[in-house]
């Protein structure tokens, strides 16, 4: 490797340093940069220094994702498959009544072919939690990314959804946890 | 128009997500619309019908919205979802969302340019700092009896009236600020000086009244902004 080689890839590292600080440090209420914000920063050719950036955060279990929020892509760093076993579910902070409001709530709106009325998503939670509690998280839920606000009063997946949460697993998940109880020892399907 | 009227209502529920765009009949609608047309004549007629055309279109273009994200996403339906829901404990609604999520990753913590910032904004609080930790010993004032305080007040009343009109922050300045604040709001509230806020400026200003106001003047003076030593 020449002199110049070497100096352009320290270059690069540079910038895939860079790029790393501006993708993990939390500087808004919401993870992740806007494209303009990378340009500004990084240059025209960010996206050759996120892949660059990509290939470094593998090694550590993390990807760089790139999701469409209101119509300008959004970059953020993510678990790269899913988190570790045996923890506490804490996405975003909630608690677990909140990751299962989510849970719900999402599922719902997937279910419904990606759109619902708040009015009906809000009934749904209010069978788990309290009428107040359940519009509280959707609120959250709407302000933190992971529902958004659709035409005439109705909730879309949000911008976040489509970043941390696999659709496909969920429903396989609450397909199995539906069966589990229905089958179960427990069910009232079941004679005594 | 009973059908366009029709149309463009299940359009309105298609688009609030209350109604399954494939339960809308369109190869129906689109035929009664053809029929209808041949009578539409004039421009009135004619702009509700290309009203119903756009939400006809807009119901087909929900349905192609519809299949694409239930091609992509999940095979999940209302049936399924309500009964998992009617069934799971908030934990294992939890635990399903868990094991199908990968969180973001974030480091939240303070860099030094946010520090820096913080600070620069934090300049004004500094002086409220100042306002906040000063002890106010009552025993050292001469605050002490009913009597001595009345002629405090009557004399600060005495001394504006002398002055004339006078900006507050400079007068309660030209002393124990507390002090001749707080006797000056007695003053106030008992109608013996008047107060003026500048709607533009916010500068507040008094002056002794020539005869005890009817009814006393209640304003909020957050001495916090006055930079007082």
């Amino acid at each position: 490797m020449n002199e110049e080689d070497q100096e352009e890839r320290t270059r690069m590292m540079e910038r895939v340093a860079l790029a790393a600080q501006l993708l993990l440090l939390k500087r808004h209420r919401n993870p992740g940069v806007r494209e303009w914000e990378l340009k500004r920063v990084l240059g025209e050719d960010y996206r050759a220094v996120l892949v660059a950036l990509s290939e470094k955060l593998s090694e550590l279990g993390l990807e760089v994702k790139e999701v469409d929020d209101g119509g300008t892509p959004r970059f953020l760093v993510t678990i790269r498959g899913r988190p570790p076993k045996g923890i506490e579910p804490a996405l975003a902070g909630y608690r677990v009544d909140a990751v299962a409001a989510l849970a719900t709530a999402v599922a719902f709106v997937a279910a419904h072919g990606g759109k619902s009325p708040q009015q009906k998503i809000e009934e749904v939670l209010a069978s788990k939690l309290s009428r107040t509690r359940a519009r509280l998280l959707l609120q959250r839920f709407i302000d933190d990314g992971y529902l958004k606000a659709g035409p005439s009063g109705s909730l879309e997946l949000g911008w976040r959804t489509s970043a941390e949460i696999d659709l496909k697993e969920l429903s396989s998940r609450l397909i199995s946890l539906s069966s589990e109880r229905t089958s179960g020892p427990d069910s009232s399907s079941q004679p005594p | 128009m009973e059908s366009v009227k029709r149309i463009v209502d299940a359009w309105h529920k298609v688009q609030s997500g209350e109604v399954d765009p494939f339960s809308v009949d369109v190869p129906e609608m689109l035929i009664n619309l053809n029929r209808s047309l041949p009578d539409r004549k004039t421009l009135s007629e004619l702009v509700p019908d290309a009203q119903a055309i756009n939400a006809v279109s807009g119901i087909v273009g929900e349905q192609g919205r519809q299949v694409d994200f239930l091609a992509s996403s999940a095979a999940l339906t209302p049936y399924v979802v309500e009964k998992a829901i009617e069934n799971a404990s908030l934990d294992g609604l939890a635990h399903a969302l868990w094991d199908s999520a990968s969180p973001c990753a974030e480091l939240p913590q303070l860099t030094t340019e946010a520090l820096l910032y913080s600070l620069a904004t934090w300049k004004p609080p500094s002086k409220r700092k100042r306002w906040t930790a000063r002890e106010f010993k009552v025993e050292t004032t001469s605050i002490a009896t009913t009597q001595d305080f009345t002629t405090e007040v009557g004399s600060l009343v005495s001394e504006l009236r002398a002055r004339g009109v006078v900006d507050y922050s400079s007068f309660i300045k030209e002393g124990d600020p507390i002090r001749r604040a707080y006797a000056l709001s007695f003053a106030i509230t008992y109608g013996l000086v008047d107060v003026k806020v500048d709607p533009i400026t916010r500068a507040i200003s008094i002056a002794a009244s020539s005869r005890k106001l009817k009814t006393s003047t209640s304003l909020v003076i957050p001495l916090e902004e006055y930079e007082v030593e």
